[in-house]
Order: structure tokens, then C-alpha cells, then sequence
């Protein structure tokens, strides 16, 4: 075997501390899952459990709370929200980036524009508009403000705009539909940026407090982040590791869907549609 | 297999006006090439006959029906691409495969399970499943059909792309510099294959190109458009022979055409610097002209009869199976200059820098007006002045004919 140069070994040294101390937190949470309480506030260093109580926490947490609605509530929701990105963000960039029709660059421009308001700043008329029409403390409301995407359209337009147009006139002489040839050629193509996207969008909607917590107001429809919200403030104090359970339990998912995309995501942040 | 008919063609692109006027009518099964330089409209023509691009005003025709207005997939053209714009997420199999899935089958049979429910839709698989497999062989792209276009090669990129235009046997062929991209080796072999593959199939062609070995080697017909106007139609030895306009003329050929000013006054053809007489002429049209001379057509020699002009060789290029001889014309003007093509081993009897005298064969004239068209003037009364020197065989520089397409 080769010997590692100083250059590789320090490098690693650099990127083991880095991301040692990025996951530090998220090391005890899962550490403090498996302690029992008083271990907990006996305090000590060590994130490895003396006395290990993971299966009482962990049952306990999805006793006390419906955990795992609060998850099913997260799946629904992120994926509405995703799905209809997709439906109505593809179609957009593609028109912008390759059909040729007058308004298109002012479209443009308010795309771009769309791009500097934060949620915040249209949440309230959102959420006067939801309350008018009976649909607050839905999953309607958790999902409509965020269908359409800008930020969707703006990555996709990017990616588009790297399609040759010969492929587009070739699908068209091959008797595509401007829909197929959406189906059938750019849907493939953008796939590794539609990932990146899904990812983005999941990891932001699925961790969003702000937005859940304005709108909803029955307990059934808690996301995972109102849940561990409703955990901690029930039983403030003495049950930390059902509390720490629970945390696990609901970033979960993610971290797992993140491992498993995790080569796609990196090559649609890094790669135009076409390779070579 | 259809006539087309372009007729009276106008596209500009905002205050551009990239195509002026086209006319243009192509046989049924010819092969037809339009030449052109880079940039006058050849892709916006291609692209306007099969329904791509939208044009301003005129008609096309194909089979007798206008096709204007008429969406690419009704009209039953296939393009090569000169990007050959292959499916890349696709195999081989798929790319050629699409154009027949999207026209044979409904939107509900190219559902994935139908293949499993409906016997209609299995046998149209199969179908399909050998028209590829017949493409690929007809190309000979057999072995590739599980690649994906990123692991070929040009040239079999290039298979790719043509396989995909025959396997739905269209109406037209339309050929976009579709050789631009393969080394000179390979763009040779796949010319004759290509002519082959079109006479075969009995398919009309047209085939964009800017480059004249191609045009003049593949077509029935050439088409030379300049600028967003036909300049001429024609095969290649008439294009070459009898170029309608000067810009047909420079555009043909290896090296250029010579050109220079010329007057006609009484009857005389002469340069217009040095005022030496080039012919002679009965039809009286006095005025400016342009001379044009193609390179082989000059004989330099040695002697200096009546008539001939005297020039100095200022540059010499050795080919191998040509020699090219750089020169000026007349010891005080030196600012006209033009070149030779003669026999390599012409080029040991003269010495570098040397004067000598220059005449051109009987027939090798061309005379355009100041516009760039053609003078017709009748063969009898364009007498060449240096005709009589050229019986004199024994001292001409330049002995053997010389092919008229250069071996490029
Ligand atoms: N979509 C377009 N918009 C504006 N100008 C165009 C467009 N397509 C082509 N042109 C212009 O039309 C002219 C002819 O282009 P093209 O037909 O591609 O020429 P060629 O194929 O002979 O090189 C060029 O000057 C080009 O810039
Ligand atoms: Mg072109």
C-alpha cells in the first residue's frame, strides 16, 4: 500500500475535526436517547450510555406522543409540496428556456424577482386568504403556499438552458408532443437537478416550524417539528432522553433519505444535463 | 419520396432578413446539396422546410401540397443534425426506436404494462423491436444498439443519427453539415456511404454543406446560396463551367477563380490597369466588366508570342499531383495578381522570380458585369488574342490537362 503524503493525512486530520464538531449535537442527542434520566444529569463527557435504557426512551417517546403521525404528517405534506413543485416548476422553466413567446423575459424578471421575498413577508395575506376560504388548519393550507416554486423554476431554467435546442427540434420531427417531449426528454435529463431540488425542498419543508405553527391548530395535524414542540412543552424537565428519543426519531428520516440520494444530489449540484 | 417546391421564400430574423426571395424545386429521389458560405441561411432554409422555423411569406410544396404552416411531426421529413442531437439518457436501441413508438402507438399503448395486456400492442413491440434492429444493420451499428450515445464514437454517433432519420422511411431527407465533425478520413468514407444509402432507398435529399468537395461529390444538383439568395442551380461541372454570378464563380473551386477589372471598348476585351488585350469580342457592349480565369485555365510559358502577358511568379505552392504559381501581372503594376495551376513538373523549367508569358485557354473566359452577373457573350465572337500561341504545344509550361476537382 502507498504511504498517505503529509498533505493527505493533514487534510483528513482537518475534515475529521470539522465534521466531528458539526455532529457533536446531533452525537449526544442520539447518545442521550440511550441514558436513562439521572445519567443524563449526572453529566460526564462520554455520549456512550453506562447503563443503557434506548428501548424504555424510545418506546416511551412514541407512547407519549403520536410520533409517528407526526412523521406520516411530515411524508404528506413534503410530498404534496414536492409533487406539485415539480408539476407546475418544469413545465415553467422549460417554456421560459425554450419556447419562444412575447413576456418571456419579463416572466423572467419576476422570477427572479420572486426570488428576494421570503415566506414571511406573504405569509400573513396567505394566511388571511386560507382563513377566508375555510381551508386553515388543513393539509390544503400546510401545502399551498409552496407549490409553485420560483426558486424550482429558477434552478431548472439554469439546467435547461444546457440542452441543446437540435434535441428538442429532433424529439418534435420524431412526432413528440411539446408534453412528451417534456415526459419523454427533459424529465430524464433533469434528473439529477430535480433531485437536488427534492432534497432542498424536503429538508426545508419537512424542518419548517414557522409556517405549521401559524397555520394549524389541531394537534392530528402536527409536522415533526410541531411534534417535538408538544413533546417538550408537556413534560418540560425530567424526561430528556424520551425527549432526545423523540428528536431521533423525527430527524430520521431525513438523514436516511440523505444518505440514500446522496450521489445524485451531488452530481445535480455539480453537473449541467449533459456529460461529456 | 416527393417534389418539392420552394417558391418565393422570405425569413428575417427581426430587421435582419436572412432569406431573400428562395426558388427552388427539387425531384423526386434527387440528391440535392446547397453550397453555401457560413451564416447565409442554409440551417434557416432546412429548418423552414421541415417545419421548425416559421418563414415570413412564399410557399413550400411537397408532393403538390403546400406545407406551410404544418407542424415537423406532420410533414414526414427526418433531419440529420449536425450535432446529431441524440437522446443521451437513451440507448442506442431507444434513440432509433422513439421515432416509431411516437407514431405507430397511441398514448395508451406506450403505457409500460400494455405490452403484457394487449396482443395488439406486444406484436407492434416486435414490430418495432426489428425495424431497429433492420436500421442498424443498414448502417451497421448492430453491436452498438446497448450503448448509450456517450460511449460512442463520432463517426458511429454519426450511424446513429442517420439510422434514426431512415427507420420511419420519410418523404425527405434534410442532411445538416451532417460530415462537419469527423476527421477528413472518415468524412471521405462516409460521403460515397451516404450517396449509397440515399440511391437505395430512393428517398429525396437535401444536404447542407459549406463545403464544395462535399456538395460537388455527393449531389445530383448544387444549389449556391449566397447570402439569402440562390446564385445558381446546377450540377457541378455546370456550376463550374458556367458560373451565372462572380460569387458562384469564387465560391467553386480550389484556388479561387482568378478575378480581375476589366473594360470592354469596341469590340476589345481588356484589363482595366494595364489596358493589355485579353479578346476580342463583336457584340458591342462597351463598359467595366470583371474577367474571371480559373487557375488551370492560365498557361504560363516561357516564349513570348504576340498577345501574351507578361507576369512574374511571386510565390509557388508544390501539391504533389498539382503545382501552384503565384504571380503579377505587368513589370509597373504589380497590384494585380493571380495564380496558376499547371503540372508539378512544370515547375523545374522555370526559375523562381522569373518573367514570363501568360495566356489562357480558348473557352476559359468568364465575363461578369458590375453587378456579378453573367455576360453572355456568344462563343464565336469571344475569340481569345493568344489563341494562335497555344497550338504551340512544345513550350508551354503546362501539358497536362488537370482534373477540375482538386483531390481534397
Ligand atoms: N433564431 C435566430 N434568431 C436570430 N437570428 C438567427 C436565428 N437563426 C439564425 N439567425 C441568423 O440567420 C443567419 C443565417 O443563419 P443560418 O441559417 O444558421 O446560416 P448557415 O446555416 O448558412 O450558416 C445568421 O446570420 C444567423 O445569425
Ligand atoms: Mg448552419
Amino acid at each position: 500500500m502507498k504511504m498517505p503524503t503529509r498533505f493527505q493525512i493533514t487534510r483528513l486530520a482537518i475534515l475529521t475535526l470539522v465534521a466531528t464538531l458539526l455532529l457533536l449535537p446531533y452525537i449526544y442527542m442520539v447518545g442521550f436517547s440511550l441514558k436513562p434520566v439521572d445519567e443524563i444529569f449526572a453529566g460526564g463527557l462520554s455520549p456512550l450510555p453506562r447503563e443503557f435504557a434506548g428501548i424504555a426512551n424510545y418506546l416511551g417517546a412514541l407512547e407519549r406522543e403520536p410520533l409517528l403521525r407526526y412523521l406520516a404528517n411530515g411524508v404528506i405534506v413534503c410530498a404534496g409540496i414536492l409533487f406539485f413543485q415539480l408539476l407546475f416548476a418544469v413545465p415553467c422553466a422549460y417554456a421560459m428556456a425554450k419556447l419562444r413567446f412575447p413576456g418571456r423575459s419579463l416572466m423572467l424578471g419576476i422570477v427572479l424577482f420572486g426570488l428576494l421575498i421570503p415566506i414571511q413577508a406573504t405569509s400573513l395575506p396567505i394566511y388571511v386568504g386560507l382563513a377566508w376560504t375555510g381551508l386553515a388548519d388543513t393539509y390544503t393550507a400546510l401545502i399551498v403556499p409552496f407549490i409553485s416554486s420560483v426558486f424550482a423554476v429558477f434552478l431548472f431554467y439554469q439546467f435547461l438552458r444546457t440542452i441543446p435546442d437540435d434535441l428538442l427540434d429532433a424529439a418534435r420531427l420524431d412526432g413528440c408532443s411539446e408534453i412528451s417531449i417534456i415526459v419523454r426528454i427533459v424529465l430524464p435529463l433533469i434528473m439529477p437537478a430535480a433531485t437536488a431540488f427534492g432534497i432542498f425542498s424536503v429538508v426545508s419543508h419537512w424542518n419548517d416550524l414557522f409556517w405549521p405553527l401559524v397555520i394549524t391548530r389541531s394537534p392530528e395535524l402536527n409536522t415533526p417539528p410541531l411534534g417535538i414542540l408538544a413533546f417538550r412543552s408537556e413534560e418540560a424537565g425530567d424526561s430528556y432522553g424520551e425527549l432526545m428519543a423523540g428528536t431521533a426519531i423525527i430527524t430520521a428520516p431525513l438523514v436516511i433519505a440523505f444518505l440514500l440520494a446522496q450521489r445524485r444530489f451531488i452530481e445535480g449540484i455539480s453537473l449541467g444535463a449533459l456529460k461529456g | 419520396m416527393a417534389h418539392i417546391q420552394i417558391q418565393d421564400l422570405n425569413k428575417s430574423f427581426g430587421d435582419t432578413s436572412v432569406l431573400r426571395g428562395i426558388d427552388l424545386s427539387i425531384h423526386e429521389g434527387e440528391f440535392l446539396a446547397i453550397l453555401g458560405p457560413s451564416g447565409c441561411g442554409k440551417s434557416t432554409l432546412l429548418r423552414i422546410i421541415a417545419g421548425l422555423e416559421t418563414h415570413d411569406s412564399g410557399h413550400v410544396r411537397m408532393g403538390g401540397s403546400i406545407m406551410d404552416g404544418l407542424a415537423p411531426k406532420a410533414r414526414d421529413v427526418a433531419v440529420v443534425f449536425q450535432s446529431y442531437a441524440l437522446y443521451p439518457h437513451m440507448t442506442v436501441a431507444q434513440n432509433l426506436a422513439l421515432p416509431l413508438v411516437m407514431r405507430e402507438t397511441t398514448r395508451v399503448q406506450r403505457l409500460p404494462f400494455m405490452g403484457h395486456i394487449s396482443s395488439v400492442v406486444k406484436r407492434k413491440r416486435v414490430d418495432i423491436q426489428s425495424a431497429v434492429e433492420r436500421a442498424a444493420a443498414q448502417v451497421r451499428i448492430a453491436e452498438l444498439l446497448d450503448r448509450k450515445p456517450a460511449q460512442l464514437s463520432g463517426g458511429q454517433r454519426q450511424r446513429v443519427a442517420l439510422a434514426r432519420a431512415l427507420i420511419r422511411k420519410p418523404k425527405l431527407f434534410l442532411l445538416d453539415e451532417p460530415l462537419s465533425n469527423l476527421d477528413a478520413t472518415l468524412r471521405a468514407s462516409t460521403r460515397t456511404e451516404i450517396v449509397q444509402l440515399q440511391k437505395r432507398l430512393g428517398t429525396t435529399a437535401i444536404y447542407v454543406t459549406h463545403d464544395q468537395t462535399e456538395a460537388m461529390t455527393m449531389a445530383d444538383r448544387i444549389a449556391i446560396m449566397i447570402d439569402g439568395r440562390v446564385a445558381q442551380v446546377g450540377t457541378a461541372r455546370e456550376i463550374y463551367d458556367r458560373p451565372k454570378d462572380v460569387h458562384a464563380a469564387l465560391f467553386v473551386g480550389t484556388p479561387k477563380m482568378n478575378l480581375f477589372d476589366g473594360r470592354i471598348d469596341g469590340g476589345v476585351v481588356r484589363l482595366a490597369k494595364t489596358g493589355m488585350v485579353l479578346a476580342h469580342t463583336a457584340d458591342a457592349i462597351d463598359g467595366p466588366i470583371r474577367v474571371g480565369i480559373r487557375p488551370e485555365h492560365v498557361v504560363l510559358k516561357t516564349e513570348f508570342d504576340e498577345g501574351a502577358i507578361p507576369v512574374v511568379e511571386t510565390h509557388r505552392e508544390f501539391l504533389g499531383s498539382e503545382a501552384l504559381i503565384h504571380f503579377g501581372i505587368g513589370g509597373g503594376a504589380p497590384d494585380i495578381s493571380g495564380v496558376a495551376r499547371l503540372d508539378p513538373d512544370a515547375l523545374d523549367k522555370l526559375a523562381p522570380g522569373q518573367t514570363v508569358s501568360a495566356c489562357f485557354r480558348p473557352g476559359g473566359l468568364h465575363l461578369f458585369d458590375q453587378s456579378g452577373l453573367r455576360l453572355e457573350l456568344s462563343g464565336e465572337n469571344l475569340s481569345p488574342a493568344a489563341t494562335t500561341a497555344l497550338s504551340d504545344k512544345e513550350t508551354a509550361l503546362d501539358e497536362r490537362p488537370i482534373p477540375i476537382i482538386a483531390g481534397i
